[in-house]
């Protein structure tokens, strides 16, 4: 047998001899947040025997503990309606707060009525294997450990507290540096309604008739959670953050035991998810688990160092808040090669953007019960989720009206709060009149994405013909879409649209519409283009800051402000004009040193930083804006 | 981190904040991702007394007047709870070893030192240290040498009506309830058996409160995380401990600076 942990910072690994169990199980539950519930509940279900542990004193997670309450996208339909269901019936009429203080206790209930054994302040500290196969774990027991045997366990720790346990290829977000999501933290607050003049984040219910309760959530900073001193001052510094706004309009009650992390560790599965495969609608569906459903809902405003498949999707093509489904297949919730082990909750086997697409809340509810009811499945067949029939998995879950929800599954505009009828679904074209017309407004995003999809053999020459109606809008959207599908005629619209700083905002989104120059900017780094150098070294000088465009509010738009904590006009043209310049001096050396020199004329003293953000230095908006700076040292050395 | 420290502390309580910041060369260990847990997790209310006005020159108290929940008439228990982590980060910043989200799983004598080995997200780790203080309410170097002498679980609200009191007494008589700092803020405590669990503490109390106010004229704001639970020492072990909860945070973290 084989003895794992994490210790003094590696993967430790130790041949033993079978331990004395203190128990026995079919399934162990680590982690008893969104997914993990779930899991315990849909396991026990299958009638095994089942245990969740949970460090905190409650289970329920970010949903509960974290003040995380609402429902952004994601699909509806599953164990958690049951919980949702209840706590209306039974806490509405004690709580102000059903889905903190109500839902906490009917969850308690269901899991106990449900018969799983639940252990709170409980971790796991060691995980057992035969070889490739997990067959216990150590857990702290009342500060001394124990050993459990299990056939299947499911990480639901959201941060991969098990898998870096093991030997399993691990990655944490974009592919450039590593960062992850910023992660945020909540404070519960009341009002006087009489006072209250708005701004304040999500309303969780009135209080009579003169009060209102209300969760405020803050963006906070870049953390890597694995890094216990670096983890704690983030979390003292983004509670104690909360300080600026007491004495206001609101009066502070308390803030979320739990930091909000959106992102963990992402791993190798057996199937992974990329963002480029769905979008290409390249991922595989025949032994699918699940769908997921929601924007790409990436945090930060670093667009500029992010892959290019998002850059195009998200910015280029104004895509961001275009709703998509998400085929998870069965491999992509089982580590490469290993049996006993799942994983559910917002940690499975994908890439960062995929990943911030589904760790909406009932998607991890859903994932949870999909992954616990598969595991409970695989204790039948050798603990190898992989070799569940994909036809009995999916017979259950249809079974417990899990499917019921009817899904179009195309891409859609959608507000959350509308009605599903309300939704504007979208369908690419190929048709150039279609394509024209759309490209002549300032709506482009499902002609752009269109142009991207199809590409230039096939549309580039009938839409660069569009450029020579006369129509300015039509020409700037046409070089756009060109500058998508990569053809070189894109190149002088691009430069045209930079050289007059054209910041036309896109209306296709109800949020984080982008700026035309913008795009400009981004294609000409993507494309490498050479001739473009020129055009692009006048925003790196520091009289570029003077013009008026960077101290106009040009459209009210939720991420696109200017304001004490970041001027995002100047940062978006900023940054992405550095990551221009730079992929450019990679691609022709005969400009490399003149580039280098301006890029580091204009970085080095750091005062560019003051321009994009008022922040301090370990605010997401610092952080960001230093991306510049470590863009260059580590593309240009 | 360090591997070793003069003293490991148990517990980013308001005794064990203040104990650090007085005492060289600490490492606090804390379970939860909170400081002041032992006020904050429980909803211990805080009466504040004479004593506490000494600890108005110590910098958690002049950062309490500065952001104003410790005023000439009160204290603020809520909005306290980011001014302790406002103090905790500065004194990190200033050298203060404070480890949150960390789980003790032993502590060893080892001649004249002590091991502490504990797990966060990082791992395992262990640190060793010639003094241990533990300064958590319940006792964690030693559970055996304690023992819970009465338990409460709290909840807070803003009270609607003028008869909250008085219904929640006819049907619970040994509830107590307190005054908050604003406007019709009650802190209300329901005392629960000491070996009774939380989910059916939590369920009892929604039935009284269900039968207190069948006319939903009333409802909670939040319930506490944890039991406002008070301890003694009944072990010749855990000699380590501090030992029970203070009238309020000033008290406790008055106690930890001034320790030997």
């Amino acid at each position: 047998m084989n003895y794992y942990t994490r210790k003094d910072g590696a993967v430790r690994e130790a041949d033993c001899e079978t331990p004395a169990w203190r128990g026995s199980y079919d399934v162990i539950v680590a982690g008893g947040g969104s997914g993990g519930v779930y899991a315990a509940l849909a396991a026990a279900r299958e009638g095994k025997r089942v245990l969740l542990l949970e460090k905190s004193r409650w289970c329920g997670g970010q949903h509960v503990q974290g003040l995380v309450n609402g429902y952004y996208y994601g699909v509806r339909g599953g164990l958690y309606t049951q919980t949702d269901k209840q706590a209306q019936a039974e806490a509405t009429d004690i709580f102000y707060d059903t889905t903190s203080d109500g839902k906490r206790i009917v969850i308690a209930g269901q899991l106990k009525k449900s018969g799983v054994e639940v252990r709170t302040l409980f971790l796991v500290t060691a995980v057992y294997t035969q070889g490739k196969t997990v067959c216990g774990v150590r857990v702290l027991l009342h500060r001394q450990e124990a050993d459990l045997s299990c056939k299947m366990l499911i990480d639901a720790a959201s941060d991969g507290h098990i898998l870096r346990m093991l030997p399993i290829k691990l990655t944490m977000g974009r592919s450039r540096d590593g960062e992850p999501q910023p992660f945020s933290s909540v404070r519960s607050v009341y009002l006087d309604q009489m006072k209250y003049d708005g701004g304040l984040s999500v309303t969780v219910g009135d209080m009579g008739s003169r009060y209102k309760l209300f969760h405020e959530y803050r963006d906070n900073g870049y953390i890597c959670q694995y890094d216990a001193e670096a983890l704690t001052r983030a979390i003292l510094r983004a509670h104690a953050s909360h300080l600026k706004f007491m004495g206001e309009q609101s009066r502070f009650l308390f803030l979320s035991p739990i930091i909000g992390l959106r992102e963990g560790v992402l791993y190798e599965g057996e199937d992974y998810l990329t963002l480029d495969d769905v979008l290409h609608s390249r991922v595989r569906t025949d032994n699918l688990l699940l769908w997921c459903f929601s924007d790409v809902d990436k945090h930060g405003s670093g667009i500029a160092f992010d892959d290019e498949i998002y850059q195009n999707w998200f910015a280029c093509s104004n895509m961001s808040t275009c709703t998509v489904y998400i085929p998870v297949p069965v491999g992509a919730v089982v580590p490469k090669g290993w049996k006993g082990l799942t994983t559910a909750g917002r940690c499975i086997s994908s890439d960062t953007y995929v990943n911030s697409a589904i760790r909406m809340n009932t998607d991890c509810f859903r994932i949870g019960e999909a992954v616990g009811t598969l595991s409970a499945l695989a204790t039948g067949y050798g603990q190898d989720p992989m070799a569940v029939p994909g036809g009995l998995l999916r017979s259950k879950l249809i079974g417990y009206g899990f499917f019921d929800e009817p899904h179009t599954y195309e891409p859609s505009f959608w507000n959350p709060g509308m009605r599903p009828e309300d939704r504007k679904f979208v369908s690419w074209t190929t048709d150039p009149a279609e394509l024209r017309k759309a490209l002549s407004t300032d709506c482009p995003a499902v002609a752009l994405w269109s142009c991207y999809l199809a590409g230039k053999e096939r549309l580039g020459d009938a839409v660069y013909e569009m450029s020579w109606s006369g129509d300015e809008m039509l020409r700037r959207n046409v070089g756009i879409a060109l500058g998508l599908m990569r053809d070189e005629r894109a190149l002088p619209i691009l430069h045209e649209i930079i050289r007059d700083r054209n910041t036309f905002y896109y209306m296709d989104c109800r949020r984080s519409n982008q700026m035309r120059s913008v795009i400009a900017i981004c294609f000409c780094g993507q494309m490498r283009d050479g001739s473009a150098v020129d055009e692009l070294l006048p925003i790196l000088r520091p009289e570029e800051f003077e013009r008026p465009m960077y101290h106009e509010l040009l459209t009210p738009d939720y991420k696109r402000t200017i304001t004490k904590e970041q001027n995002s006009v100047y940062f978006q043209h900023m940054s992405h004009t550095v990551v221009a310049l730079t992929k450019i001096a990679l691609a022709h050396p005969e400009r490399r040193d003149e580039i280098r020199n301006a890029l580091y004329a204009a970085l080095d003293d750091g005062a560019y930083i003051r321009r994009m953000t008022d922040t301090p230095e370990w605010n997401a908006f610092y952080s960001a804006a230093k991306s510049c700076q470590d863009y260059v040292n580590e593309n240009l050395g | 981190m360090k591997k070793r420290y003069d003293t490991i502390v148990l517990g980013a309580t308001y005794y064990g904040l203040g104990y650090a910041s007085s005492h060289p060369d600490c490492l606090v260990l804390e379970e939860f991702q909170t400081v002041g847990g032992d006020f904050h997790h429980s909803l211990h209310p805080a009466r504040m007394d004479a004593g506490a006005e000494r600890a108005a020159d110590t910098e958690l108290g002049r950062l309490m007047r500065q952001y104003g929940v410790w005023t000439e008439t009160g204290f603020d228990l809520l909005k306290v709870s980011p001014v302790a982590r406002e103090f905790a980060a500065r004194k990190m910043e200033g050298g203060m070893g404070i480890l949150l989200d960390a789980h003790v799983i032993s502590v060893e004598k080892c001649e004249a030192d002590v091991i502490v080995t504990f797990i966060t997200n990082e791992g395992i780790q262990s640190v060793k240290g010639s003094h241990l203080v533990d300064a958590t309410v319940d006792c964690i170097s030693a559970p055996s040498a304690v023992r819970r002498t009465a338990k409460s679980l709290n909840v807070f609200t803003v009270c609607m009506g003028p008869d909250l009191e008085a219904k929640l007494m006819a049907v619970c008589p040994g509830c107590e309830v307190t005054d908050g700092s604003n406007e019709n803020e009650k802190l209300i405590q329901f005392p629960v058996p000491v070996d009774e669990p939380m989910t059916k503490a939590y369920q009892n109390m929604m039935e009284i409160w269900k039968e207190a106010f069948p006319g939903h004229e009333e409802k909670i704001l939040f319930v506490a995380d944890d039991f406002d639970a008070a301890y003694e020492r009944i072990g010749a072990e855990g000699t380590d401990w501090v030992g029970g909860l203070a009238s309020n945070p000033m008290e406790a973290f008055l106690k930890g600076a001034e320790a030997r």
